[in-house]
C-alpha cells in the first residue's frame, strides 16, 4: 500500500494533459524498445515531476542523458539488457542473448573501423620501409635515415595486422556456420529472410570488394614484395582496399591527377565497407549464437582489443618520433616516412574506435556472465 | 567468520558494478525494503529520509539495471504507475553493501574521535 503522500497531487485537466504532452516529448528521447517496457510509467512519472517543477533544465538534460544511454545500451555500448515484460524470466533470458549479442556487433563493428584505418596506416609505413630498402641497395648514399620508430612501426604493424586479420577470420567461422544452420533448418520464410539478407548483402559487398580492390591494385614496388615484411599481394590488396584513408582529398587539383577508375574506387570503396561492415553486425546479432560461441567471440574480441591497443602504441611511438625528428610539426622527415596530419587523424579514429571495442567488449563479457 | 567476510564482499561487489549508479541503487533499494512503490513515490520517499531528489532519468537508469538484474521486480501497473518490489537478491546485495558501508563510517567516526577529538 502506498501512502497517501506519496501519491502526486492532480493538477486542472488542461494542466495535466500539457504536463502529459511535455512528457511525451521527453520521453522520444529514448529507443523504441525501451519506451514499450517502460514508456507508459515513465511518462506519468515525468508528469508529475513536470507539474511540480514546470521548468527544469536539469530534468531535459537528465532525461536526455538517459536516452542517449537507452540508445547506447541498445547499440551494446553501455548498460545492461532491457528486462523483459514484468514476471516473463524467460523474456529476460531472450534479452540478455540479445544484449550479449549487440555487444559483440558492435565489438566487431569497431574492430572492422580499426582494422581498415590501421591498414592504410600500415599500407604507409611499408611503402616507406620498401623503398626505403631497395634506395640502400641501388643508391646506399642517397637512401632515407630511418628512425627506430620507423623500424618498430613497420614490424610492430606489420604482425598486429596478420594476427587481426586471422581473429577475424577466426570469429567469422563460428558465425558464418550458425548462420548456415539457422538457413539450412526449418523455419519460417520471415525469420530466414532476416538472416538471408546480410548474409547476400555481405557476400556481395565482399565481391565487390574483391574485384574492385584487385582492378586497381597495381603491384608497384612500394606495396609489397621485396623486402616486404609481409607478401606482396597481400600489402597490394590491402593498399588498395584502404586508398580512400588519403589526404589527397584535402587536395582536389592533386586528385583529379589520378585515373578515373582510381578516383571512382576511392569515393564507391568506403560505401562498399561499410555495407560489409554492417551486414556482418546484422548477421551476429541475428543469428542466435549459442552462449558458448558467444562465449568465444568475447574471448577473441578481448585478444582483438590487446593487440590493437598494442598496435596504437606503436603508431603513437611513431608519430611523437616523426614530431621530434623533424623541423616543424610533422615535418621535414623523409619523404618516404613523412607524418602529416592525416596520420594524426587516423590516429584519433584508432583511439575512438578501440575505446568503443573496450566497452562493448566489457558489455559483453559482463551480460554473457550473467548467463 | 571469514566465509561470511567473503559472502559481504561479493554481494556488496554486485552493488559496486552499477559504477556511477550504485548511489541510486543504493537509495532505490533502501526506499523499496520498506515496501513496494511506484517511481513517483520512491522519489518522494527517498527525498524524504535522504534529502537526495533523484532526477527522472537517473531513477529509471538506476530502475531499469537493478530489474535486470533481478534485484527488484515489477508489479501489476495501478493507474498507468507501475510498483517495483525488492526480491531477496536485492536484500542480500543491500545488506551486504549497506555492511561494508557501515564499516568504512565506523572506521572513520573512531579514527576521527581518536586524532582529532569529535565524533
Amino acid at each position: 500500500m502506498i501512502p497517501e503522500r506519496m501519491i502526486p497531487e492532480r493538477e486542472s485537466p488542461a494542466g495535466d494533459d500539457a504536463a502529459r504532452l511535455r512528457a511525451a516529448r521527453l520521453v522520444r528521447w529514448y529507443p523504441r524498445r525501451w519506451r514499450e517496457r517502460y514508456g507508459d510509467e515513465f511518462t506519468e512519472l515525468l508528469a508529475s515531476d513536470i507539474a511540480e517543477q514546470p521548468d527544469s533544465l536539469a530534468r531535459t538534460l537528465d532525461v536526455a542523458r538517459g536516452g542517449l544511454l537507452a540508445r547506447l545500451a541498445g547499440a551494446g555500448l553501455a548498460g545492461c539488457a532491457l528486462a523483459g515484460r514484468p514476471g516473463d524470466a524467460g523474456e529476460l533470458v531472450v534479452a540478455r542473448a540479445r544484449h550479449a549479442a549487440a555487444g559483440l556487433g558492435a565489438l566487431g563493428a569497431a574492430s572492422a573501423v580499426f582494422l581498415v584505418v590501421g591498414a592504410a596506416q600500415w599500407s604507409q609505413l611499408l611503402i616507406g620501409w620498401v623503398w626505403a630498402a631497395r634506395l640502400r641497395q641501388q643508391q646506399p648514399g642517397s637512401a632515407p635515415q630511418l628512425l627506430a620508430a620507423d623500424r618498430n612501426a613497420t614490424f610492430g604493424a606489420s604482425a598486429a595486422i596478420l594476427a587481426l586479420l586471422a581473429l577475424a577470420v577466426l570469429a567469422a567461422l563460428p558465425v558464418l556456420a550458425t548462420v548456415a544452420a539457422r538457413l539450412a533448418a526449418p523455419g519460417s520464410p520471415g525469420q530466414r529472410g532476416r538472416l538471408a539478407w546480410p548474409a547476400v548483402t555481405l557476400a556481395a559487398a565482399l565481391t565487390a570488394l574483391a574485384i574492385g580492390a584487385r582492378s586497381v591494385e597495381n603491384n608497384w614496388i612500394g606495396t609489397g614484395g621485396l623486402h616486404s615484411p609481409v607478401p606482396g599481394g597481400l600489402a597490394a590488396f590491402i593498399w588498395a582496399v584502404t586508398l580512400f584513408v588519403s589526404a589527397y582529398w584535402a587536395h582536389p587539383g592533386m586528385l583529379a591527377a589520378f585515373p578515373d577508375a582510381e578516383r571512382a574506387w576511392m569515393a564507391l570503396s568506403p560505401l562498399v565497407l561499410a555495407v560489409a561492415v554492417a551486414s556482418a553486425v546484422a548477421l551476429v546479432r541475428r543469428a542466435g549464437l549459442s552462449p558458448r560461441i558467444a562465449r568465444f567471440e568475447a574471448r577473441l574480441g578481448l585478444a582483438c582489443c590487446v593487440i590493437m591497443t598494442a598496435f596504437l602504441a606503436l603508431c603513437a611511438a611513431w608519430l611523437a618520433s616523426a614530431w621530434l625528428a623533424s623541423a616543424g610539426p610533422l615535418a621535414g622527415r623523409p619523404a618516404l616516412f613523412h607524418a602529416g596530419w592525416i596520420n594524426v587523424a587516423g590516429a584519433a579514429v584508432l583511439a575512438l574506435t578501440l575505446a568503443a571495442a573496450l566497452q562493448s567488449s566489457r558489455t559483453a563479457a559482463r551480460t554473457l556472465s550473467r548467463g | 567468520m571469514a566465509h561470511r567476510d567473503a559472502g559481504t564482499s561479493a554481494g556488496d561487489a554486485v552493488l559496486a558494478g552499477f559504477g556511477r549508479y550504485a548511489g541510486p541503487a543504493t537509495l532505490i533499494l533502501s526506499s523499496l525494503a520498506d515496501g513496494a512503490k511506484h517511481g513517483y513515490a520512491l522519489t518522494k520517499d527517498v527525498e524524504e529520509f535522504a534529502g537526495v531528489r533523484l532526477a527522472p532519468g537517473t531513477l529509471y537508469e538506476a530502475l531499469s539495471r537493478l530489474e535486470s538484474q533481478g534485484m527488484i521486480e515489477a508489479l501489476e501497473a495501478e493507474d498507468r504507475r507501475r510498483p517495483y518490489r525488492l526480491t531477496a537478491a536485492g536484500a542480500a546485495a543491500l545488506q551486504a553493501h549497506l555492511a561494508a558501508q557501515r564499516r568504512a563510517t565506523e572506521t572513520g567516526l573512531r579514527r576521527l574521535a581518536a586524532n582529532w577529538g569529535s565524533a
